[in-house]
């Protein structure tokens, strides 16, 4: 019914302006994602372009964060494996279009977006890396999961592991899937509550452009999983997918975990965490974060670590 | 309660019918975005209701027999009761439909027991139909979904907006 009530909003306010964007917001043209100024902050391919031997065989995981969210997202992840001394390396992907302007983002495809992935990917490659592997949080699944419904790695190196965190195929709220209609006469989609932090790291204005190349992906990766989506022999996935989520509808699982097919059963395996919190690995910047919030994060790094240190 | 005054509705209609006219046939629908769906309908119009341009029906329609023939797509089905108004008895007219009913969904794991697999459907729809000399009749129209999942509860395959064309071969009783 609140659809209905918006879509009747929608018909008789309409907006389709522009943004009020501030200095404080990462939409503007002050702030921008850190790892656009110190890249070798971020990606390994940067930090240790010419690994040694024992360097190659370690394992590196690329992980990519989701639909309007910076590099950010993941710096928890890398300051926890650093701590425990994991011998993991992290690389920190900038999805394209994101942590610049909002004319940027506007602009971009999900192309655009997947195409920091593969850039890292061939990168380390072509370094000499052997032991890839690959993280994507919300949007950042289903960006990687159409890589192998591409099948990109057909003629390279097979990724060891991959890891969904609260992958989107199924938006909770399913006006998005009205965005085709409404979107021009929208404009753009102010996100809801975010905190000051968040608002550095994340845009807060969604332009319905974007809002229907996520739509658009989103659509693609739910019909290749529904044709079925055949891992390379030696790729594992671990879905992790809470259930009490407001962005991702924790059906978006049922999907994945169904569609993707491993060399046996038991290289896959899903999660479903009685949580409420979007993108399970990620507390820094919240409003409100409970012990048992944290409990769940350190577990996810502990079985993520724990997953690719064992492919070694 | 509007289960309850369709299923009533219906009941009492064909109970007591008398060269009132009972439909049978097929839909085809289709979730923007999501599944197709198609199975069978039931349509039953009372005579000397509201000039005949009113009637109750009964509908099932799966993603077993669309989206999911040879695919992972989810099984779900779809029971629904409905009341149609078509605007006149011309043989094109506009029209309009409630729906109501219960989803199921089969997820076919024992992994997934924590999502929800039943809601409740409520839609409405506005469309058009055709009756042919023969008494063949088609009707096509947009639908809307008033319930949808929020991603914490109900099933996440039903979709707000679907369009629906339906194929219905008339008899009079």
């Amino acid at each position: 019914m609140k659809y209905f009530i918006l879509i009747v909003a929608i018909f008789f306010i309409g907006c389709g302006g522009e943004p009020n964007i501030t200095d404080a917001d990462l939409d503007g043209n002050v702030l921008f994602d850190p790892s656009l100024y110190s890249p070798e902050q971020f990606l390994i391919s940067k930090s240790k372009p010419n690994p040694t031997e024992e360097e190659k065989q370690k394992p590196v995981i690329i992980v990519a964060h989701g639909y309007t969210a910076t590099t950010f997202e993941w710096n928890e992840f890398k300051r926890y494996v650093d701590s425990t001394r994991a011998d993991v390396l992290v690389s920190q992907v900038l999805l394209g279009g994101h942590g610049r302007t909002y004319q940027e983002f506007k602009n971009s495809s999900w192309r655009d977006w997947q195409s920091s992935i593969t850039d890292e990917y061939q990168q380390l490659v072509q370094a000499g890396y052997r032991n890839i592997s690959l993280a994507g949080s919300s949007t950042g699944g289903p960006l990687i999961v159409n890589l192998f419904a591409q099948s990109f790695f057909k003629n390279s190196i097979e990724p060891k592991h991959v890891f969904l965190i609260d992958p989107i195929i199924v938006p909770s709220n399913k006006s998005l899937s009205m965005i085709g209609i409404f979107g021009p006469m929208l404009g753009y989609i102010e996100s809801g509550d975010m905190t000051a932090e968040e608002r550095k790291h994340w845009y807060a204005f969604r332009p319905q452009e974007t809002l229907q190349e996520l739509q658009d992906i989103i659509t693609i990766t739910r019909k290749d999983l529904e044709s079925g989506i055949r891992f390379p022999n030696s790729t594992h996935v671990s879905i992790y997918k809470s259930l009490y989520d407001d962005v991702v509808d924790r059906v978006s699982a049922v999907m994945l975990y169904n569609g993707i097919e491993t060399q046996t059963p038991d290289m896959k395996k899903v999660t479903l965490p009685h949580s409420g919190i979007h993108v399970i690995t990620r507390l820094e910047g919240r409003a409100k974060v409970t012990e048992q919030d944290r409990i769940l994060q350190k577990n996810v790094f502990d079985e993520m670590i724990q997953d690719l240190k064992s492919k070694q | 309660m509007i289960y309850f005054i369709l299923l009533f509705s219906l009941l009492f209609s064909v109970a007591n019918a008398k060269d009132e006219q009972l439909s049978i046939g097929f839909r085809l629908q289709q979730s923007i975005h999501m599944y197709n769906e198609n199975g069978f309908t039931l349509e039953f119009t009372p005579k000397n209701l509201l000039n005949d341009q009113l009637s109750f029906g009964a509908t099932y329609v799966s993603s077993r027999f669309g989206s999911a023939i040879n695919s992972n797509a989810i099984l779900q089905d779809n029971f629904v009761l409905h009341s149609t108004y078509v605007f006149s008895k011309s043989s094109f007219s506009p029209l309009i439909r409630l729906n109501t009913g219960y989803c199921f969904a089969d997820y076919e794991s024992a992994l997934f027991d924590d999502i929800d697999a039943s809601m409740p459907l409520l839609s409405l729809e506005a469309g058009a139909r055709y009756t042919f000399d023969i008494p063949l009749k088609i009707q096509a129209g947009l639908g809307y979904n008033l319930i949808t999942s929020d991603g914490s509860s109900g099933i996440g395959t039903v979709y707000p907006l679907f369009v629906q064309c339906t194929l219905l071969w008339s008899f009079s009783l």
